[in-house]
């Protein structure tokens, strides 16, 4: 026995005539309040004007994420699920009519991950009594980009909205230049040595110049590019000499670069967030245009092939000998990467349809989803459309990692824009994080 | 720390607020870095060492902590984290804050830690009224002000009063 006591004294239940202390607010604050998930505290604003000010202070907030990511508690970090309702107008195009977000906890030893249906905006015209229902009408919006760090873009053609998950703060940037091109697309980057967020805005128009040509060498792709840097342009910055690119095609960013086919197919096209320069990266010797999807594989740019001798085939752009970059006259150093082509042994369930990577996790595994075969789960009652699975790259074994519930064929081709993204909270009021402090 | 220590049989008096001294072993007081920066000052450890703002009641439980720690080997990782939870589990808020005020002063990290963590389960679901309660924190909102920081984080509040 270690505790030797000199006189006996009253421990156990008995409270021994100790009056309990208040703890002082600085306590309470940077070890209690650090510790709870960001809807607990965004309640907690209306303890007290100091408790209100304390949680929306950027240092309190730093310490916040800190913490969060020290100890990837339970409802601090996870991963947001964004899956677009859409409908089909007249001709044939998809219309987006509502955003459902879920939110997935990761497996840990508590057990698997738990879903959510965490919110839904809903796009059009606003009725309140469905407001009522914890769904809200985000009128116009016709797009979004994807998520950093707990924050996402909302937007459409002529206006740009940034939203932080975490704290459901919505916030409108500069009015974007508005351009007479058929497809406007926002990107939001993050440029990493300066923390500094960037919104790109890509305005593309694709036409044939003789009308009876249909694909192929006869389309016409134009692309104009405009940047905005969060909390330092008031308004937005025209690039020039930007090259054409396929809006029409996946795009990925990987280590803050966005990648683009080029309209021929011949080369992949990046914009840098941090220099705001473009470049080019051949596709892998020997293999055809648009050999493959775009995708980010383990931090990895990757082309997606398809489904080839029962495994999933994929270039990945990897570190090692060989490939040059042309970095449009700089020299960077950039170490050496070559395509290397990989082959993936995916679940049966959903090989070879329409499977698609999400996003990585951070201990490594790589999401991936597909339609899977109705019988294979038609019992479920996953709140949950889409059936996820995970990938250990080091194992070589996939594992489900959610079910889904049966998804309606009819319905495919909108399960296709399911997007994964990991998060952790950031409950950094927006003008803290857009003011760049 | 606590597994570098070899057979070392020193041991040094705590006393505490109310008056009662309790004699530890040199390595078990190592788990607190203002008892560990003492010895390594000027501090005897023969002299008794006053804690003014830490009860006996719950300087014991945090010397009973301090052993558990300093005794187990890195190893036992699973066996502290049960004895973490099993530790703190009937406590009520009034010695969840003494030990996180004793946690802190003392600078034990891991105590702290688990104490404040065990308050910040507590209260995550609770609305913001019991919470106020609980920290003895007065309102100084008036009721419209109240109303528009509610209205702001609407969504926080589902299914809360």
């Amino acid at each position: 026995m270690v505790k030797e006591r000199k006189r006996a004294c009253g421990r156990g239940g008995g409270g021994g005539g100790v009056v309990p202390r208040d703890l002082p607010h600085d306590l309470v604050a940077g070890e209690v309040l650090t510790r709870l998930p960001a809807k607990s505290l965004m309640r907690f604003k209306c303890v007290s004007k100091l408790w209100r000010s304390t949680i929306s202070h950027p240092c309190f907030c730093k310490a916040h994420r800190a913490r969060s990511r020290l100890s990837r508690r339970d409802g601090c970090g996870g991963l947001i699920m964004v899956f677009p309702e859409t409908i089909t107008d007249d001709d044939d195009n998809d219309l987006l009519v509502g955003v459902g977000f879920f939110y997935a906890t990761l497996p840990s030893s508590q057990g698997p991950p738990v879903i959510d249906l965490l919110y839904q905006f809903r796009i059009g015209s606003p009725r309140t009594e469905e407001e009522e229902e914890g769904v809200s009408y985000m009128k116009d919006y016709q797009g979004y980009t994807r998520f950093i760090n707990g924050l996402f873009c909302l937007y459409t053609a002529d206006r740009v909205s940034i939203c932080n998950f975490s704290t459901r703060e919505i916030m409108d940037l500069p009015a974007p230049p508005t351009r007479p091109f058929q497809k406007c697309l926002h990107y939001l980057g993050f440029d990493s040595t300066t923390n500094e967020y960037k919104v790109l805005k890509v305005c593309s128009v694709k036409y044939c110049k003789d009308e009876e040509e249909e694909e192929g060498e006869k389309l016409y792709f134009d692309s104009k590019f405009d940047v905005l840097t969060l909390g330092k342009d008031m308004s937005w910055r025209s690039l020039r000499d930007a090259p054409a690119i396929d809006a029409w095609k996946l795009s990925a960013c990987i280590d803050g670069r966005l990648y683009w086919w080029d309209p021929a197919g011949r080369e992949l096209v990046h914009f840098s967030f941090n220099n705001e320069r473009f470049g080019f990266t051949s596709r892998p010797p020997r293999t055809r245009r648009h050999v493959g999807a775009i995708y980010q594989f383990r931090g990895d740019l990757a082309l997606l092939v398809g489904f080839v001798d029962q495994a999933l085939a994929l270039w990945v752009f990897e570190s090692g000998l060989g490939q040059t970059i042309e970095d449009h006259g700089e020299t960077r150093d950039v170490k050496a990467y070559a395509w290397c082509l990989r082959h993936i042994q995916v679940p049966y369930p959903i090989a070879n349809r329409d499977l698609k990577f999400l996003a990585n996790l951070p201990t490594g595994e790589v999401l991936m989803t597909g339609i899977e075969e109705a019988a294979a789960n038609s019992n479920s009652n996953s709140p949950f459309p889409m059936p996820i699975y995970s990938y250990d790259h080091t194992s070589r074994k996939s594992e489900k990692f959610i079910t889904g519930k049966n998804y309606p064929s009819s319905r495919r081709k909108h399960a296709r824009k399911l997007q994964v993204f990991y998060y952790e909270e950031d409950i950094t009021p927006l003008d803290h994080l857009i003011t760049n402090k | 720390m606590a597994s570098s220590i070899e057979n070392n049989n020193e041991k040094l008096t705590l006393k505490s607020s109310d008056g009662e001294e309790f004699l530890v072993e040199k390595h078990v007081a190592l788990q607190s870095t203002l008892l560990q920066n003492m010895l390594d000052s000027d501090c005897s450890s023969a002299d008794v060492i006053p804690l003014p703002k830490i009860d006996a009641r719950t300087l014991a439980l945090v010397l009973g902590y301090c052993k558990k720690h300093a005794d187990a080997s890195s190893s036992k990782q699973g066996e502290l984290n049960s004895f973490d939870s099993e530790f703190l589990k009937d406590m009520d808020m009034g010695a969840l804050f003494n030990l996180v005020l004793a946690a802190n002063f003392m600078e034990i990290k891991g105590l702290l830690d688990i104490a404040a963590q065990k308050i910040a389960d507590t209260i995550k679901d609770k609305p913001h009224q019991e919470v106020r309660e609980i920290f003895h924190v007065e309102n100084d909102y008036t009721p419209e002000e109240e109303a528009a920081v509610r209205e702001e984080n609407r969504w926080a509040f589902e299914g809360f009063p």
